[in-house]
């Protein structure tokens, strides 16, 4: 008699405790959790290079693009006030390139910080928290002129088609002695000066490939003899 | 996880880098060209005149949420912070102990501290630690100091029915208590005093309207509740002023009784002895409504003085001190227009300002408490079109011989600022209303006189036979080689001159008037390119400016005194519309302002010149009021016989009267093409009408009588109990479309689905389970026809949209992802132009395709709109104001809806980029530099002359004017056209050819004689 | 002893048995405390929708009855249309009366949504055609009602099959109106498009994929450079062309 008794005293006492164990842990959080509870974000931002006086004045920080606000102080130190959620903190600068970071602010006031993916916003990779921000470089908005260079001239094919057969037709004769007759032959030879017989020759060329044919000597030979005398 | 991130980042880079379109982007010497920026700072709400340290500031805090140190001796903006709009960034107080700079702002919610030459924050301290409520009341400030030491300066704030004390040197919260019995308590003055052992008490008066006061008193140093006490005074109303003095007094404006009411705040629990009440009429002083004000705002007056003012009937003040029971007059001065209070060495000095009896002049008087300081009364004269003084805030100094002087710097009632130093010279003025701009459009120049005389060539009266044209013709181009000699003088002495110099200022940081000048007239003309415009602005006090495109300078300003924005949907408006531009010479051009009146509901019209800022009618200096009050204007493409356009105006009757009045027959004629339509934002109801006339027996006579009703003809509904419409915009009627169609990679034409009387309709809320929730509904407003409508779930606004030809662009806050997205809806009819002359909405085309997608954004936004070119044919860019001060122009081309995600050979045929779900901004598509701009309200484009450029103007508290050129300068020589180089080729070249000629002659002749 | 140690094993499990159920009835609770349901309002599953119309010339709109639109569910589609009783003849004169003076012809259907707000009667969204199109179009016309996802009806748009007015008053006039002939279609609010991150993303680990197995260029020397190695062949082949015929005439002569 007295072990039913005490076995169900022990059954509703443990499915009692059980309950409150599952729903009071649910309203003491509640009473804790404020949901419109301030937490502190704190960083820091430097540029190295740079007083301090010259880059803080003009900085601003936008979280969630403007929905909370804060301020940087004069050693570029920051702190924001905003509650439970998830942030996208970003430095701007006329003139210096910040990279966002994401924090997230969970209900217990811890924080992390995180990079900022947008496609992912999910994924995880972790940064320091007091969050630090460093410039990534000058933010650079101008093209650059094409700037006028002797050599760029001389590179077109253009101007290496015209200039350069100028400069071998008057540095070598000047470069060789002209008036050894041998010289002078062999110049000749070198067709270098004679009328254009020798593009038909490709055509010639091709038709002697395909047949055969001496008649074209002839004709060469002439014009040769008119030329040499 | 950390690799593929950085893989898809690095391949995202490298793919733009491939695909993306070459941009267009400034080149670093183009920098202060063509592009210029004012920055300000709003309507000043209170001003202190830097008088510790170096004494060069000026601290302001304004309307518009914004906190600013202004330059004294050049009224540029030193520094500047612009906190969130709404409440939680109102700037309540604004204290200047010497050498700290703080502020209370969102109604009691933080104090910070800044440093006052450079405006860095010192510290910042909330006064809760949760979010600030939705509507709070005004706190009361109070700055003292801790046992009378200047070493410890003290901040006390009441908020949410707390009560906070700051220290001023650190910012550290020394105490906060809560005030009880603080439940029906209106609002709460604060009072320093001591105890009986000498211990600074803090003392918070809570005025409960009908009933009294409810004091408490806390130690100030620890802030312990030292005790309760309440002070029955039954005559105490809502709106009854009061103020605290030193030595424990509370002094109350009774104007039921036309006394004034004393009582003393006794310490420890005694009862309190009520309040003692000394009529008026004791002091002789007429008056009808007094209020009493305390001499400084934020701080116990210094030392035992126990004074006060009296402000009486809104016209004169009497310096007023407590004697005992009794009140005694100081100073008593009729007829004052502001005053302000200053301590000059630990005496108040008061400074007033009031009308000139020549009522030409106003009169600048200082006074002590033993009379008025006779070397610094001054005479000025304002500007003509400021208006009348409604604030004044002074600074007494000693001069370098000892002596006093005085900086005043005075508010107008058309929001201007001006700094008079002694002497009586006006040393700089602002024109604050530009930062409550309301509407921007701009006009073209005029052409010149000779020009115009062309068109007065083949003249237009009758019995003109040919020699009289001819010897017209003669005579006219006579004057125009006169003219043009006349102009190469010009141009050769300024050449000589150093350029031509409007006026004094480098980069104007603020507008500042132009002197008027002979040469305004020729400097007034229409150049080649008609890049050249006069913008018109029209802000909130009813002040209208015409600036320089060039620099932005003030050509001319209008004031209209009684004028008021008109609201529409919780937004203010202020419709400016051209009617006739320069093109029709000899007509002038007039533009038109339709606002509300200041005393009654009614509307007031008002038209002027845009070029001279002159009214169009001179018998209505100030506009004409509309005898009913309007629902609605819109200007219409009708013009009548001199070219002006139309205004339809529709009233709160469902009436409808023309203006001008002379195109009445006009529009009676086109009637049937006439459609008007209307939402209304809070109902979620859109309205369609077209017009009948009006029956015999209801025609009125008189200035804009009706003549016309309006018949309701469609009638949408949308959902409207948790969600309101927002935005509703059409496009812009001027706009051209260049081509009909896009041709897709296999040659065929995608007809685009381009109808006038389109108009996008945003509505924002919440859907049935309380997550927000915006819905875009493409609208034919002639039928009523909901031609698309789409939604997107747990995004939040602000909506962001601009609708041009055929698309759609809207950007906003995507909750669920916390991210900024964009997305973009394109419309086409198919395959096939079902009309390809003109568009009937009563026969339209099958419901259109619509193509969208959208993309991931990085930036929030201030404000967007397009390009827009006088012939359309330049590709468009979308202009993008980024809340982090720049601005982007975006190609449209990576705004396609068509964007593949793996392209093919027919997409690639197309030129259409692949898909990547992330919008990338390059930094060389800011078209602003390093000139960032924050307080935007709005965007404004206007094609110029040429067709490959558009003007651009950004507006708000910063303006920022550039032209933007989509496709780079292709109808002009690029700037560094080599006109030297090229010119020396082609001299050399003719050199070496002649000269090679010569010597092969020479030679040829030569090898003959061989 | 036996039958004790019987006995509480049987106790124990029953315990057990009990704990497990109130253990599951906890977590049943909590998690449907979780599931929160989105759609808030019941859905209609099919719509029926009266439409009258306003056929009459004149400053005073009267509407009659005119039929019912019926939706046998809410999904984006068609529906059908009931005409209550053909056109009376004197009815059809009006028309026509409307058609031969260029007036309108609306329509209008009711809707839920304007009651929401205000107390008062029945709200109705309207829209007009031209009455002479509609006689164009031989009484067909295209009824279209925009509604949103829950059903409540936000406009409509009535239009003519063909929209030029091109008969004359006697053509009118010879016409016999009883009928409509009416196409009607649902539209409902097409939800917004949203970044498409997922397929690029596996597009990018595709491609990723493939780079990795490709490995680098490997095409033969001959492809990579036939642009420098024709021209090279060509200029020898002149100038061994010009060498063979001179070497000929030279060794001819």
């Amino acid at each position: 008699m007295k072990t039913v008794y005490v076995r169900t005293v022990l059954c509703i006492l443990t499915r009692l405790f059980l309950l409150l164990l599952a729903y009071g842990e649910d309203a003491v959080d509640s009473a804790k959790r404020n949901p419109n509870e301030l937490f502190t974000i704190e960083g820091k931002a430097s540029v190295p290079g740079m007083k301090a006086s010259e880059w803080i004045p003009a900085t601003k920080i936008l979280i969630d693009g403007g929905t909370y606000q804060g301020f940087l102080k004069s050693d570029g130190s920051f702190q924001l006030f905003v509650p439970t959620g998830s942030y996208v903190i970003d430095l701007t600068h006329p003139a210096l390139d910040f990279e966002p970071q994401r924090v997230d602010v969970n209900s217990k006031g811890n924080k992390r910080a995180r990079k900022l993916n947008n496609i992912q916003p999910n994924a995880v990779s972790h940064l320091t928290y007091p969050l630090r921000f460093k410039p990534k470089g000058q933010m650079n908005y101008f093209q650059k002129r094409e700037e006028f260079r002797i050599i760029d001239i001389l590179k077109s094919p253009m101007v290496i088609m015209m200039v350069l057969p100028i400069v071998f037709l008057v540095l070598i004769p000047k470069l060789i002695n002209t008036d050894d007759p041998e010289i002078k032959k062999e110049m000749q030879s070198l067709n270098l000066m004679n009328p254009k017989q020798d593009m038909p020759d490709l055509s010639e060329m091709v038709t002697n490939l395909f047949g055969g044919g001496a008649p074209p000597q002839k004709k060469k030979e002439k014009a040769v003899k008119g030329k040499k005398k | 996880m950390a690799a593929s991130s950085s893989i898809t980042t690095v391949t995202l880079v490298a793919l733009f880098l491939a695909h993306f379109p070459s941009f267009e982007a400034l080149y670093e010497d183009q920098v202060g060209k063509f592009d210029w920026r004012q920055q300000y700072v709003g309507n000043i709400k209170q001003c202190i005149i830097e008088h510790g340290g170096t004494r060069r500031h000026i601290f302001v805090s304004t309307d518009a949420n914004v906190l600013a140190g202004i330059h004294a001796k050049t009224g540029n903006v030193a520094w500047r912070h612009i906190f969130r709009q709404g409440d939680i960034g109102v700037i309540n107080a604004l204290i200047y102990t010497g050498q700290e700079l703080v502020t209370v702002t969102g109604n009691g919610f933080a104090v910070r501290m800044w440093d006052p030459s450079s405006g860095v924050l010192q510290w910042e301290t909330l006064t809760s630690q949760t979010t600030p409520m939705e509507k709070s009341q005004t706190p009361a400030v109070l700055k003292f100091n801790e046992e009378n030491s200047a070493k410890k300066p003290r901040i006390a704030v009441t908020y949410a029915g707390h009560v906070s004390v700051v220290n001023i040197k650190n910012g550290e919260e020394l105490w906060k208590d809560a005030i009880p019995n603080s439940d029906s308590v209106q609002d709460f003055l604060l009072q320093v005093s001591t105890d009986e052992d000498d211990d600074g008490v803090l003392v918070v008066i809570g005025r409960v309207p009908g009933i009294g006061f409810r004091v408490v008193r806390f130690n100030a140093k620890d802030g312990s509740v030292l005790g309760q006490t309440q002070i029955p005074s039954p005559w105490v109303q809502e709106d009854t002023k009061c103020i605290t003095l030193s030595g424990d007094k509370i002094v109350c404006a009774d104007t039921q009784s036309k006394s004034i009411r004393i009582a003393t705040v006794k310490p420890k629990q005694q009862t309190q002895s009520g309040f003692i009440s000394v009529p008026l009429i004791k002091l002789q002083l007429q008056i009808q409504d007094f209020r009493v004000e305390p001499l400084e705002k934020f701080s116990m007056d210094a030392g035992d003085h126990q004074s006060f003012v009296l402000r009486l009937n809104e016209e004169s003040i009497a310096w007023v001190k407590l004697d005992g029971d009794d009140i005694r007059i100081i100073q008593n001065i009729p007829s004052v227009l502001a005053h302000s209070f200053d301590l000059y060495k630990e005496q108040y000095m008061l400074t007033t300002a009031s009308e000139d009896q020549s009522k030409r002049f106003i009169l600048l008087q200082s006074f002590s408490k033993d009379g008025e300081v006779a070397s610094l009364k001054n005479r000025i004269q304002l500007p003509t079109q400021s208006g009348s003084i409604i604030m004044v805030s002074a600074s007494h100094m000693d001069k370098k011989d000892k002596s006093i002087g005085s900086r005043v710097l005075v508010k107008t009632s058309d929001e201007g600022l001006h700094l008079i130093q002694q002497g009586g010279q006006i040393t700089w003025s602002r024109e604050e209303s530009l930062a409550s701009a309301l509407s921007v459009e701009m006009v073209d120049l005029p052409v010149s006189e000779t020009e115009a005389q062309f068109e007065d060539e083949f003249g237009t009266k009758k019995g003109d036979n040919i020699f009289s044209m001819f010897a017209r013709r003669i005579s006219t181009q006579m004057s125009q080689l006169q003219s043009y000699f006349v102009h190469l003088k010009k141009k050769i002495e300024s050449f000589q001159h150093g350029g031509v110099v409007h006026h004094g200022v480098d980069q104007l940081t603020y507008a500042v008037q132009y002197e008027s000048d002979e040469t305004m007239g020729e400097y007034l003309t229409r150049d080649e390119f008609s890049l050249h415009k006069i913008i018109i602005v029209a802000t909130k006090p009813g002040k209208v400016f015409g600036l320089d495109s060039e620099d932005g300078a003030i050509l001319w300003s209008y004031f209209l005194p009684n004028v008021a924005p008109i609201e529409r949907g919780g937004k203010l408006t202020l419709p400016l519309m051209i009617q006739r531009t320069t093109a029709h010479f000899p007509n002038p051009p007039q533009c038109t302002i339709i606002a509300k009146s200041k005393d009654s509901d009614k509307n007031v019209i008002f038209s002027f010149n845009p070029i001279n800022g002159k009214p169009s009618l001179p018998e209505y200096p100030v506009g004409q009021v509309l005898p009913n009050p309007l629902r609605q204007a819109t200007m219409q493409n009708i013009v009548d016989l001199e070219f002006m356009k139309v205004i339809v105006l529709l009233d709160k009757d469902n009436k409808v009267s023309v203006y001008p009045s002379t195109a009445e027959s006009i529009v009676a004629k086109n009637m049937d093409k006439i459609y008007l339509f209307t939402a209304d934002s809070t109902s979620g109801a859109l309205n369609g009408y077209r017009l009948l006339p009006l029956e015999e027996n209801e025609l009125l006579k008189g200035e804009f009588h009706p003549i016309f009703s309006a018949e309701e003809v469609w009638h949408v509904q949308l959902p409207s109990l948790l969600q309101r419409i927002t935005h509703v915009v059409s496009k812009r009627p001027t706009e051209e479309v260049h081509s009909q169609g896009r041709v897709l990679g296999d040659r065929t034409v995608l007809y685009k689905y381009l109808n006038p009387n389109l108009v996008v309709v945003i509505s924002e809320g919440e859907d049935a389970t309380a997550k927000s929730h915006v819905t875009v509904y493409l609208i034919d407003v002639v039928t009523g026809n909901i031609v698309f409508q789409t939604d997107h779930k747990r995004v939040e606004g602000p909506v962001h949209v601009v609708h041009s030809e055929n698309w759609v662009v809207y950007h906003f806050w995507n909750n669920r992802f916390r991210r900024n997205e964009v997305t973009v809806l394109e419309l086409f009819e198919g395959k096939s132009q079902k009309n390809s002359t003109a568009f009937s909405s009563l026969d339209p085309p099958s419901a259109p395709l619509v193509e969208r997608q959208s993309y991931v954004f990085s930036e929030a936004l201030q404000a967007i709109t397009t390009t827009q070119t006088e012939k359309g044919i330049t590709s468009k860019h979308v202009l993008m104001v980024l809340q982090s001060g720049g601005i982007v122009s975006l190609p449209k081309r990576i705004l396609d809806p068509r964007r593949p995600l793996v392209p093919t050979q027919q997409h690639k045929e197309e030129g259409l980029i692949p898909y990547t779900p992330e919008l990338v901004v390059p930094q060389t598509a800011y078209i602003n530099y390093n000139q960032s701009v924050f307080g935007v309200r709005s965007i404004h484009t206007s094609p110029a002359g040429l067709e490959s450029t558009c003007l651009v103007l950004a507006y708000g508290l910063d303006f920022y004017f550039t032209r933007a050129t989509p496709s780079n300068l292709f109808d002009v020589l690029k700037e560094d056209f080599d006109y030297l180089l090229i010119g020396t080729v082609l001299i050399g070249l003719l050199v070496a050819a002649i000269v090679t000629r010569r010597l092969a002659s020479m030679k040829a002749l030569r090898q003959a004689w061989q | 002893m036996a039958a004790y140690i019987e006995n509480s094993s049987k106790a124990a499990a029953k315990i057990c048995f009990q704990l497990l159920l109130t253990v599951c009835v906890i977590f049943a609770t909590k998690t449907s405390k979780r599931l929160v349901s989105d759609d808030g309002d019941d859905i209609i599953s099919s719509l029926s929708l009266p439409i009258q119309h306003s056929i009459q010339t004149g400053d005073q709109l009267v509407f009659i009855e005119r039929g019912s639109l019926n939706f046998k569910s809410l999904t984006h589609g068609t529906g059908s249309y009931h005409q209550s009783s053909a056109l009376m003849p004197h009815e059809s004169n009006l028309l026509k009366e409307l058609a031969a003076s260029g007036g309108l012809y609306r329509a209008r259907v009711p809707t839920q949504l304007l009651s929401l707000q205000t107390s008062e009667d029945i709200g109705y969204v309207s829209s007009y055609m031209k009455a002479c199109s509609l006689l164009e179009s031989n009484m067909s016309d295209e009824v279209t009602i925009h509604a949103d996802q829950s059903g409540q009806v936000l406009g409509i748009s009535i239009l003519p099959i063909k929209g030029t007015c091109t008969k004359s008053i006697d053509e009118i006039s010879a016409m016999d109106l009883t009928t409509f002939n009416t196409t009607v279609t649902l539209s409902l609010v097409v939800p917004g498009p949203v970044p498409d991150t997922q397929a690029y993303l596996e597009k990018m680990e595709e491609e990723r994929l493939q780079k990795k197995a490709n490995g680098t260029d490997n095409r033969s020397f001959f492809a990579k450079y036939w642009m420098y190695i024709i021209p090279v062949v060509l200029f020898l082949m002149i100038s061994g062309g010009q060498e063979q015929p001179r070497g000929g005439g030279g060794g001819g002569s």
